[in-house]
């Protein structure tokens, strides 16, 4: 759904709704993507013969190869050819998804900059087996510190600039899946890339793209990395510049912790692998009731009273609420100035209440 | 690599409790230099003494309720450095001593602590030794007035500007006296031009929000031309309201307190052309001259109605937009949808 843009005298009234951060994508976004591959051939699609282009090949079997390529799409991990016959089936248009609006992820956008032919070859296809009447690309529209430029079209598709603040890619009222009233299907720019290898040079999916960056990464970049090769193999590749305190893998703002970066393998969903080293004495304060919280949150809920009410332990309070509207884009506990971990505490509160009701 | 596992989000803002409270310590010093350079060392001690005072009590008072002292935590020292900037520098040290315990123990602490207390710990220790001393705390000494470090000061004390215009006079001050303090008042509160600046400083680090301070004093301004107390144009009685009175300081570091001020934009909003209006009527009807801790204590006791009523007004907008769980069903549907294709 497009963002409305909010009236300047309003948005005082109404405060912030998210939070505008330094997106620190570069270097990682203007380097060339780099192969990290654990075989030194690529899988071939076994009884396909590639084409050339999608004049070559009509809908059905575009899907069918997106079906034997076993492309998966990184924003959802759903299988590729099973978005693209829901999207036939409703007459839906197509959103290519470079929005990469979590700070230091350049996954979608890097190979949607780099890798302009194969991404719009795997549009015209996705266009081709769905017949939607349009494909735009969204990208994240406040990235400051860029050295690339993104370019208002790719290849004659155009690109569209989203959000402004973050969270762009999931909001409160559902993802992007209007556009002046049609109905559109989310794609990941980096499943296109594969759709287009698999038809048109007969590639299974075996790599994902992902990033290597955060404050301790010597050489922070995007690569394309085998499946199954472990967080250690990718650390090893673009080296540490210190030991990290913190590893994530995906987002910098939703991603997950790692413990073991030797058993921790890389998967089809994969977006990131990051590696922090934090200063240790950034404790946690009292909360002072600044509200900050409630102005960055894109639901407008209030977390700092939904944290107040588990503490107090009072479900009554609770349940007028709405904390089941979080989007758990971690908004408030960024932030916090008390440092408190208050969206962890509604997520979890939100699968409690999942599990018993 | 083994690693503790953490929680999301992996990166915070550099904002916190100690850089809000840092920011404001930093802008109130800048006060303080010019607090010593008209009035001497006796400013700065005053200042350092409530500081020490309120940080001490702080810490006595968190032991005393069992609970983990954090070392780091400057809000006592705001509290200590607010309260002497709005007496005259004259004001004998049992006062500020007075006002520091009173703020620290009975209106912070005895509510709960950082983040519980309801109304700002300065007013409320300002607005005691008002009550206690009145007598002895509108008189001041003028800008550079040779004040003892020590003892009681002897220096010749006049009436502020804010007491002028009380009793309906133009004060007779020309406009640069007024911009930059050379006239007697508060030892804080004077230099609009340093005030000015620190406001300035504090939005620009994001710690207060610019639109606080400009509803408040837009409030008060529009008071001041449509009720003017001095016999001269509207556009004068504005300026003096502005430079001769503390509201410009009340409106930077007092009013913009995070603890007690409501939490949501909105609210925000409103209780600051509240609080402004509040603020206006006790200059306007007031028994004293300095009024503002009252006007902001009775403000704070109106944030809990006023963040409750907004509140309720959002949750009522955000059910209207998106209802309950809805962006979860919608998003489960669509998956179901796509996931039941063979």
């Amino acid at each position: 759904m497009e963002l409305k843009k909010k009236n300047g005298f309003l948005r005082i009234f109404q405060g912030s709704k998210g939070v505008l951060m330094e997106q620190n994508k570069e270097p990682a976004l203007s380097r060339e993507i780099r192969l990290l591959s654990s075989t030194a051939r690529r899988q071939e699609i076994p009884d396909w013969e590639p084409v050339t282009g999608p004049e070559e090949i009509d809908g059905d079997e575009i899907i069918r190869v997106a079906r034997m390529a076993r492309i998966v799409d990184e924003r959802d991990g759903l299988p590729l050819y099973k978005k693209l016959t829901v999207c036939r089936k409703a007459g839906m248009d197509i959103q290519v998804d470079a929005v990469d609006d979590e700070p230091y992820i350049s996954s979608q956008l890097g190979p949607l900059l780099h890798m302009k032919q194969a991404c719009a070859g795997g549009m015209r296809l996705a266009q081709k087996a769905t017949g939607a009447q349009e494909v735009t690309i969204l990208v994240y529209r406040n990235i400051a510190d860029l050295e690339l430029r993104i370019p208002r079209t790719v290849e004659g598709f155009q690109v569209r600039k989203i959000g402004g603040v973050y969270p762009a890619e999931i909001r409160p009222d559902g993802p992007y899946t209007e556009n002046e009233g049609r109905k559109t299907m989310l794609i990941g720019a980096c499943a296109l890339i594969h759709l287009y290898r698999a038809v048109c040079e007969g590639i299974l999916q075996t790599t994902v793209f992902i990033t290597v960056s955060g404050n301790c990464v010597a050489g922070p970049c995007n690569l394309e990395v085998s499946m199954g090769m472990t967080v250690t193999d990718v650390l090893d590749r673009c080296g540490l510049s210190e030991n990290p305190t913190r590893i994530v893998v995906g987002g910098s703002m939703t991603g997950e912790s790692v413990e073991d970066t030797d058993q921790t393998r890389i998967t089809a969903t994969t977006r990131a692998v990051l590696a922090f080293r934090e200063d240790e004495r950034d404790k946690q304060y009292l909360c002072i009731s600044c509200g900050l919280c409630a102005e960055a949150c894109p639901a407008d809920l209030n977390p700092m009273l939904i944290y107040r009410a588990m503490e107090m332990g009072r479900g009554d309070l609770l349940q007028n609420m709405d904390y089941q509207n979080c989007i758990e884009c971690m908004c408030c506990s960024y932030r916090c100035p008390a440092k408190l971990n208050l969206a962890a505490a509604i997520s979890s509160l939100k699968r409690k209440k999942g599990e018993t009701s | 690599m083994k690693l503790t596992p953490r929680i999301a989000p992996h990166i915070r803002s550099s904002v916190s409790n100690k850089t809000v409270m840092g920011d404001a310590v930093i802008s109130l010093a800048a006060v303080y230099v010019i607090a010593w350079f008209y009035y001497g060392l006796r400013a700065v001690a005053l200042g350092a003494l409530s500081a020490g005072v309120c940080w001490s009590a702080d810490i006595l008072c968190t032991l005393w309720r069992g609970r983990a002292v954090n070392r780091v935590d400057f809000s006592p020292v705001v509290t200590g450095m607010i309260i002497p900037l709005l007496l005259p520098a004259s004001v004998d040290y049992a006062v500020v001593v007075t006002a520091g315990i009173f703020a620290i123990c009975v209106v912070k602490q005895a509510f709960g602590g950082l983040g519980s207390n309801v109304f700002n710990p300065a007013a409320g220790g300002l607005a005691f030794v008002i009550v206690c001393w009145s007598g002895k705390l509108f008189a001041y000494p003028g800008p550079f007035a040779p004040l003892a470090l020590t003892g009681t000061a002897t220096e010749r004390l006049l009436g502020s500007t804010a007491a002028t215009l009380k009793m309906g006079g133009v004060p007779p001050y020309d406009v640069t006296s007024m911009v930059l303090g050379l006239v007697p008042g508060p030892m804080g509160t004077t230099n609009i031009l340093v005030i000015a600046a620190c406001m300035l400083y504090l939005c620009v680090r994001g710690t207060v929000r610019l639109q606080q301070p400009l509803i408040f004093l837009a409030t008060a301004a529009a008071w001041a031309a449509v009720f003017p107390r001095v016999p001269a144009d509207p556009l004068y009685s504005v300026f003096y309201e502005l430079t001769g009175t503390p509201l410009l300081f009340a409106a930077v570091f007092l009013f913009t307190d995070p603890v007690t001020t409501p939490r949501r934009a909105g609210a925000k909003a409103i209780y600051a052309f509240v609080s402004a209006l509040l603020v206006m009527l006790f200059q306007w009807y007031g028994g004293y001259e300095m009024t503002i801790p009252f006007a902001l204590l009775m403000g704070n006791a109106l944030v809990p109605a006023l963040d409750s009523a907004v509140e309720r007004y959002i949750t009522a907008k955000r059910r209207a937009k998106y209802g309950r769980r809805q962006q979860k069903s919608d998003l489960a549907a669509e998956r179901a949808e796509i996931d039941a294709v063979q």
